[in-house]
Formats: C-alpha cells, sequence, structure tokens
C-alpha cells in the first residue's frame, strides 16, 4: 500500500514526464533539502553545491522519463547528483575555498571549544576520504540510508557497504584521536 | 572468538538499526578501550540535518535547462524522423521508378512481419538503460 506522499510524488513524476513545469519544480523543492544537504557535505563550498544541485537536477529532469520506478525517486536522484559531482569534481578542486561551517570565535566554554575542534577534525578526516566512500558514509550517518539502499545506490554488495563504513568511520576515529598526526 | 574489528561492525550496525547487539558485544564494548573509542567516535560525528533554504533561483534555472534540452531532443529528434522517413519513402520510390516493384513488395512484407519480432529486444534495451539511470 502506498502512502498519500508516495502517491503525491508519483503524480508529480508522470506530470514532470508529460513536461510540466509546475510538476518539475515541485519536484525538485521536494527534494532540494536532500540534495543540496548531500552536495554541500561532500563539496564543503556553498556556491559549488548549487551549481551541482543545478546540474543534477537538470540532468534528472531530462532523464525522468527513464525513471522506472524500481527505487525511490530520492535514490535515483542522489545517484545522478553524486554522478555529477564526481563530474565537475576535476573543475572547481582547483577553486575550492575549504570554508568553516561553524565558527568558532564565539565559544563561550571550553568543553564546546573541544567539541569544535573534534568537528573540525572530522570535517578535515571527511574530506580526506576517497568517493565513493565518503557518499556512503554522509548518507549513512546523516539520511540515515539503509545498507540495502546504498548497495542498490552504489552498484556494489551489501558486505562491501558494510566494510567501507567500518573503514571510514576508523579513519575518523584515527583522525580525531591522533589530529595532529599529519602535522609532524 | 571475535575479533575487535568484528565487534565493531556488530556496534556499527546497532548504532545504525541494522541489527541488535549481542551481551557478547556488550561485555566486550564495557572492557575494551578500542571499542569504546569507536563507539565515541560514532557518536561524535553530528548527525543533525542542516537547516536548509530552498533556493528558487537553483531550481527555476534547472526546469528551464531542461525544459531547453528537452525541446532541442525533441526537434532533433523530430527532424531526424522526418528525413529518415523521407529517404525511405524516395529510395522504395526510386526502386519503383526502376522497375524493381515486385522486390520492394516482398521487403515490405517481410519489414511487417519480421519488425515485431525486434519488440522484446527493444524493451529489454529501454529497461537495461533505464536500471543503468535508476
Amino acid at each position: 500500500m502506498r502512502g498519500e506522499g508516495e502517491l503525491h510524488e508519483q503524480q508529480l513524476i508522470e506530470r514532470a514526464r508529460r513536461g510540466d513545469s509546475i510538476a518539475m519544480s515541485q519536484l525538485m523543492r521536494d527534494n532540494y533539502a536532500l540534495v543540496y544537504g548531500y552536495l554541500l557535505k561532500v563539496t564543503r563550498d556553498q556556491e559549488t553545491a548549487k551549481d551541482v544541485t543545478q546540474e543534477a537536477m537538470t540532468r534528472s529532469l531530462v532523464a525522468i522519463r527513464l525513471f522506472r520506478g524500481e527505487s525511490k525517486f530520492s535514490s535515483w536522484l542522489i545517484q545522478i547528483a553524486y554522478h555529477a559531482y564526481l563530474d565537475e569534481r576535476e573543475k572547481w578542486e582547483k577553486r575550492t575555498v575549504h570554508q568553516e561551517t561553524e565558527q568558532i570565535a564565539s565559544v563561550s566554554t571550553e568543553q564546546e571549544a573541544m567539541r569544535h575542534e573534534q568537528v573540525d577534525q572530522i570535517q578535515k578526516a571527511l574530506l580526506e576520504i576517497e568517493e565513493p566512500d565518503r557518499s556512503i558514509f554522509l548518507l549513512k550517518h546523516e539520511q540515515g540510508y539503509t545498507y540495502r539502499e546504498l548497495a542498490d545506490l552504489f552498484d556494489l554488495k551489501e558486505g562491501t557497504i558494510r566494510s567501507k563504513l567500518h573503514y571510514t568511520i576508523k579513519k575518523i576515529q584515527k583522525k580525531v584521536r591522533e589530529p595532529d598526526e599529519d602535522m609532524c | 572468538m571475535k575479533t575487535c574489528a568484528e565487534f565493531e561492525m556488530e556496534i556499527m550496525h546497532a548504532f545504525y538499526d541494522e541489527g541488535e547487539m549481542s551481551e557478547d558485544c556488550k561485555s566486550h564494548l564495557a572492557t575494551c578501550e578500542s571499542c569504546q573509542q569507536f563507539y565515541e567516535t560514532m557518536e561524535v560525528i553530528p548527525r543533525e540535518k542542516e537547516e536548509i533554504i530552498i533556493d528558487e533561483w537553483v531550481i527555476q534555472e534547472s526546469v528551464r535547462a531542461a525544459r531547453f534540452a528537452l525541446e532541442t531532443r525533441n526537434r532533433r529528434e523530430r527532424w531526424i524522423f522526418l528525413i529518415g522517413t523521407l529517404g525511405l519513402m524516395g529510395i522504395g520510390l526510386f526502386f519503383l521508378a526502376a522497375g524493381f516493384g515486385s522486390f520492394m513488395r516482398n521487403l515490405y512484407i517481410a519489414m511487417y512481419l519480421g519488425g515485431p519480432l525486434l519488440l522484446p529486444i527493444i524493451i529489454w534495451k529501454r529497461q537495461k538503460r533505464g536500471r543503468e539511470h535508476a
């Protein structure tokens, strides 16, 4: 039995396939936070994330007639976003500005400062992790994708997804525990 | 006896609600510093989603670019169809005028009868392409 939201989404997809601009906009609006949120995490740059979001959305709308509904529309969109990100990476890599998302200037307590430092270390560790491991980790940890969904999304076995996640967490753990190691 | 890596896997599954933590694992976690650090690392990584404001400009530009690409593709497909159809008709008429009428008739009969046999292959190819995109 399909939920009301899913039915609504299905109707929007059908209308978007027929070229309805309003349905296209609504469909993209519904998934904007997911796609942009994911791309913001992997790129760490707002402008780049917006550019890739736009590219991914355009690609998905052009290819929407090929979407057969075998996976969730959001998963399909994330897959397109991931490929758009890989394609665009080389172009923007040189001009990436490492923006710190969290300002630690206004921290009031020592505990808070330590937490900010830890978050900072995690962000740095994440930047060092190769794709698709980073995307797998972010989609699992923040978006709550299941192992099965991730396996379908990245065309890998569930066991491989688990190993990759474990490896990523270990790498972050190492970075958090030994933050000064790479400074030597 | 399980290794720390195996326990860490179990801890990870439990953390992500993809499995239960066994009693063995719980007692190991209570005593193993390395596994405790692994668990703490997962806990310390922020999970909260950032507040995202929808950028209407991005959406409108995506829709506009997609519509433009679709219209261009449709126009191109229409031209290919038109040129292809006229070309085939021209070839047919040429052969007819050159005295190959019965050959043309037989060719068309073969095409009409044999064409539908290609349908399963066309459907299979389209599904395959859809799976690659999905």
